[in-house]
C-alpha cells in the first residue's frame, strides 16, 4: 500500500502532507497567540503597525503566488520541470531580498523584539517563514536536479506551503 | 486557459483586491472582514489547484471545514480587539 492510497487518496507524499498542517498549525496558533494579544493593547498594536510596509509585502505576496504558479507548473510539463523549479526558486530569491529590505527598514528605526509585543511576534513569525523560504529554495534547486516526478511534487508541495503559509500570514500582521 | 492558470489569476486578483480594501476608508470590523475573506479564498486556491485536492472531495470538504473554523476565530479575535 502506498502513502497515497492509505490516505484515501491524498497527492503526493503523506509525510508531506503530515508536514503542511502541522506548520499550518504551528502558525496558525501564532497568529491567533498575536491577535489575542492585540485584544490588551489594540492601540499599541495599531501604532506598531504603522512602522510595517504593506506595500513592500504586497508584492511579495504576487511573487510568492507566482512563484508557486511556476512550482506547480513544473508538476504538469515534465519536459519544462527543470527551467520552471529553477524559476520558483529565483523568485523565492526575490522574496527573500524584499524581506531583507524591510528588516533593514526595522533595523534603521531601532525596532527589535524588545520594542513592542507587536515586533516579537512580527519578527517571529515572519523570520521563521523566511527560514522555511529558503530551506524551500534549496529543495526545488534539488528536486530540479534529480528530475523525478515524485521528487518533484513533494519539493512543490513544500513551496505551496510556504505559499499558504504567507497568505495567512499577511493579512493579519500587515493589514488587520 | 488551464483551471492552474485560472488559479493564479484568481490569487492575483485578490491579493490586488486585498490591498485596495486595506487602504480604502472601509471601516473595522468590515475592512478586516473582507481581508480575512478573501485570504480563506486565496488559501482555498492554493490547496484545490497548486496541491491538487480539486479531485480529492473528501479531503476537500473537510480542510474547507477546517480553514473556514480557523478563518472565524481569526475574525472573532480581530472583532473583540476592535471594539475593546
Amino acid at each position: 500500500m502506498t502513502s497515497a492510497t492509505a490516505a484515501k487518496g491524498l497527492p503526493g507524499e503523506l509525510m508531506m502532507w503530515v508536514l503542511i498542517f502541522s506548520e499550518l498549525a504551528v502558525f496558525g496558533a501564532g497568529l491567533a497567540i498575536f491577535l489575542a494579544l492585540r485584544i490588551f493593547d489594540p492601540d499599541g498594536f495599531a501604532h506598531a503597525q504603522t512602522a510595517l510596509l504593506p506595500a513592500l509585502a504586497g508584492v511579495n505576496t504576487i511573487v510568492l503566488i507566482t512563484s508557486g504558479y511556476m512550482a506547480a507548473l513544473a508538476m504538469k510539463f515534465p519536459d519544462r520541470a527543470r527551467r520552471l523549479l529553477i524559476g520558483a526558486a529565483m523568485l523565492g530569491v526575490v522574496f527573500l531580498i524584499l524581506k531583507g529590505m524591510e528588516f533593514q527598514h526595522k533595523v534603521d528605526l531601532k525596532i527589535t523584539f524588545e520594542t513592542h509585543d507587536f515586533f516579537m511576534f512580527y519578527y517571529l513569525l515572519t523570520g521563521f517563514h523566511a527560514a522555511h523560504v529558503l530551506a524551500g529554495i534549496g529543495i526545488l534547486l534539488l528536486v530540479a536536479k534529480t528530475r523525478v516526478a515524485a521528487h518533484i511534487q513533494t519539493g512543490a508541495a513544500f513551496w505551496h506551503m510556504v505559499d499558504l503559509v504567507w497568505i495567512l500570514l499577511f493579512p493579519v500582521i500587515y493589514l488587520l | 486557459m488551464t483551471a492552474l492558470d485560472r488559479a493564479w489569476l484568481g490569487l492575483a486578483l485578490l491579493s490586488s483586491v486585498t490591498t485596495i480594501v486595506a487602504l480604502s476608508p472601509l471601516s473595522a470590523p468590515w475592512s478586516g472582514a473582507l481581508i480575512l475573506i478573501f485570504a480563506w479564498a486565496k488559501a482555498w486556491l492554493i490547496f484545490l489547484w497548486y496541491l491538487e485536492l480539486a479531485d480529492v472531495p473528501v479531503w476537500r470538504g473537510g480542510i474547507l471545514f477546517g480553514l473556514g473554523l480557523f478563518s472565524l476565530l481569526l475574525f472573532g479575535l480581530y472583532v473583540i480587539g476592535t471594539l475593546v
